[in-house]
């Protein structure tokens, strides 16, 4: 079989001693990077005839490669923000759509290192333009606007990622009367602040009304303020007699069915009665660790074709 | 000094060190000795003057230091960094043979500190400029400052009186005010355990610990270990000097949040004695549960509270306003079972008119966790039920 130029990418080569820098005839420029990262975005990940882990695998080896090109490179400003705002999505598409997988197919800590490591990446290269914008202010520049909206998407992101860790939040709270206006920023702020101040209802109750990415983007802290949660409520709600019904558990932490809320329930050490989980101090376990769940209301928002709501760029305001 | 000729200045130096005199040759390298003002000591490269004067690494240091003068006069930070690291670099040499001895400790304290100094405005020239890390030329400063601090803190052979570990703590206080600065708070933790297992840790000057649990204090809170923060702030607080009310000020920026996060609201005599009266609508919301009045107040002296870096900590306070107001909800309704309804009612009143049943649930299932309320709740009666006694117990 012959390989076909207009579908091959280039592999990602890790940097070694001993090895010659890549030749300048190697590298991809800014514009053959985007159209890179777009043929992979909508061409290979909304496959459906494989596995998705083989996909996973195949774009998240080729996204580091145009990383590794951007950086050799030094690729600043709109191009490189261009670039890496897709391939942030795909990180978090992917870490939502993987989570249930075993970790020889997907490791999270990677996958979070490589986002996190773009995240901030692209918050600097924001910082710079935002610099930029100030000092070409009054010379009435078109388009700010829209990439205002842009970047608060990214801000929201980036808090919901760093969920209610003081420097993501302390960024965003300088940043709020710059996007004062765009309210998935605000939210995503509000969402950041509230489980600083360990009110998962409210975060929980926010979440449901975020766009996609940002689900996804919150979708992995969701054990963690279940357990948080499931903590409080053991020493709060603890009785004898008292019940709290399923269906109310199971709506309080956004879960799919009563089958899964009972299944948590009874992991962290709470017996069921008749009408519902009999909360108790003594019996919880806080070592137990949820399992992932895919969330149905996020699938119900992903709404497939995916390659369509997750990256088409979305506008809020 | 302000005019003095390079001979006698390098006549000085050379009697002191000589003299081993410490403080004298500290003075003789410090940007704060009115020497540095004289012009005719402001040199481009005064290398070969002083290979005549000094044995090696002392001629390079000096050269350096002479250099740096002229850097500064011509306002070039960016090299009167540069210059001031090859001084630091220079008596880490010299520090670092002198066996048994601590006479050179004035020097270090002078060196690194204008080695910082210079750093903080080097970066400062560079982000004007445009290009280049902020921060970049601090760190660097760091890692001097940490080069001395091995020196002193593996000296185990000499006798106390002669030990360098007398340094120690001058250097770990602008290593802090470095990591508070950069925002790497974890570099902190092993300083504070070198000082904390030193036997000399309670005989440094009252100066040098003031500083100390400061900033050891304001880490503690971050670490959100208010008790220990209370207790590092208040330190620092009673034996900042009095005259010193910009530092106490600042000690009190900490100190307030800490204090009423513990329930203890500050007198509005003291906020307006140290012009502190962004907290005074914060301390009335807080302790009469009036959750509108902390918004606003949080919201008018935002700007204020973040460049502190305490706007976080504040935030947290709306617990405690969230627990005076209940418990004013639970006077007025003199019973133990509490409808939950009744909060929601409040809260509603007070602005906060997003929030439904389930996050009042939320709220109490925290206070009751942090045993703020002593009590349960019951979720299909809609209610909370208080203890009959002591049901909030005081915050301290």
């Amino acid at each position: 079989p012959k390989a076909d130029p207009q579908r091959m990418v280039k592999e990602y080569q890790r940097p070694a001693a001993g090895k010659s820098d890549p030749r300048p005839s190697d590298l991809r420029p800014p514009g053959v990077l985007l159209s890179t990262v777009n043929y992979l975005i909508d061409e290979i990940v909304p496959k459906t005839d494989c596995n998705w882990s083989v996909v996973y695998e195949f774009v998240f080896d080729r996204m580091r490669a145009v990383r590794q090109d951007m950086v050799i490179q030094r690729i600043e400003g709109l191009p490189a923000i261009d670039i890496l705002q897709k391939i942030i999505r795909f990180y978090f598409f992917a870490h939502y759509k993987m989570c249930t997988e075993p970790t020889n197919k997907f490791d999270p800590q990677i996958n979070d290192t490589h986002l996190q490591e773009c995240l901030k990446r692209l918050l600097v290269l924001y910082s710079d333009e935002e610099k930029k914008e100030e000092e070409e202010r009054g010379e009435g520049n078109e388009g700010g606007g829209r990439r205002r909206e842009q970047n608060s998407e990214f801000y929201a992101l980036f808090l919901l990622h760093n969920l209610g860790h003081s420097d993501a939040l302390l960024l965003g709270l300088q940043k709020k009367d710059r996007y004062r206006c765009c309210q998935i920023f605000i939210q995503c702020l509000t969402i950041s602040l509230a489980w600083w101040q360990g009110n998962y209802a409210r975060v929980l109750r926010l979440s449901k009304s975020l766009p996609a990415l940002h689900c996804c983007a919150i979708h992995h802290h969701f054990n963690s303020i279940i357990s948080a949660a499931l903590l409080r409520m053991s020493c709060a709600f603890n009785s004898k007699t008292l019940c709290f019904p399923l269906k109310d558990v199971c709506s309080l932490f956004n879960l799919n069915n009563e089958h899964d809320t009972r299944e948590i329930c009874q992991n962290f050490g709470f017996s069921i009665g008749p009408k519902g989980v009999l909360f108790s101090k003594a019996c919880f376990k806080s070592d137990y660790q949820v399992r992932f769940l895919l969330s149905l209301f996020i699938i119900v928002i992903l709404n497939y074709p995916i390659s369509d709501s997750l990256f088409a760029l979305r506008f809020c305001g | 000094m302000a005019n003095v000729s390079l001979n006698g200045y390098l006549q000085n130096l050379e009697t002191a060190l000589e003299n081993k005199d410490g403080m004298f040759a500290g003075d003789l390298l410090s940007f704060s000795h009115p020497h540095v003002a004289s012009p005719r000591l402001q040199l481009e490269s005064p290398e070969q003057q002083c290979e005549q004067w000094f044995p090696q690494p002392w001629d390079e240091l000096i050269a350096a230091h002479l250099r740096c003068c002229w850097a500064v006069a011509n306002h070039d930070f960016v090299e009167a960094h540069s210059c001031q690291s090859i001084v630091v670099g220079a008596f880490i040499k010299i520090f670092q043979s002198q066996k048994d001895e601590n006479w050179a400790l004035p020097i270090m304290f002078a060196v690194t500190l204008d080695s910082r100094l210079f750093a903080i405005r080097a970066d400062l020239q560079i982000s004007k400029r445009g290009r280049g890390q902020t921060g970049d030329k601090l760190e660097k400063a760091a890692e001097l400052l940490m080069g001395c601090f091995r020196i002193c803190a593996s000296d185990n052979r000499a006798q106390p009186d002669d030990s360098k570990k007398w340094g120690m703590l001058n250097l770990v206080n602008q290593l802090f005010k470095i990591y508070f600065k950069i925002n790497k708070l974890h570099l902190c933790k092993p300083l504070i355990r070198a000082i904390d297992s030193l036997p000399i840790k309670e005989s440094f000057s009252i100066a040098q610990m003031v500083t100390y649990k400061y900033y050891v204090g304001r880490k503690a809170m971050f670490d959100s270990d208010f008790k220990g923060a209370e207790e590092y702030l208040t330190f620092a607080f009673e034996h900042c000097h009095r005259a010193a009310q910009q530092n106490k000020r600042l000690i009190l920026i900490y100190l307030l949040p800490v204090k009423m996060l513990l329930g203890q609201m500050p007198k509005q005599s003291l906020l307006r004695k140290y012009d502190l009266l962004q907290f005074a609508d914060v301390a009335t919301a807080v302790s009469s549960g009036n959750l509108r009045l902390l918004n606003d107040a949080m919201e008018k002296s935002h700007a204020f509270f973040i460049k502190c870096g305490i706007y976080l900590i504040l935030e947290k306070l709306k617990i405690i306003t969230y627990r005076n107001l209940f418990k004013k909800v639970s006077l007025i309704l003199k019973t133990h079972q509490l409808p939950i309804k009744d909060f929601t009612v409040a809260l509603h009143m007070l602005g906060e008119t997003d929030i439904d049943e389930d996050e009042v649930e939320c709220i109490l299932a925290n206070l009751i966790y942090e045993n703020k309320i002593k009590g349960y709740l019951s979720h299909q009666h809609h209610k909370l039920v208080i203890s009959k006694q002591n049901a909030f117990p005081p915050l301290t």
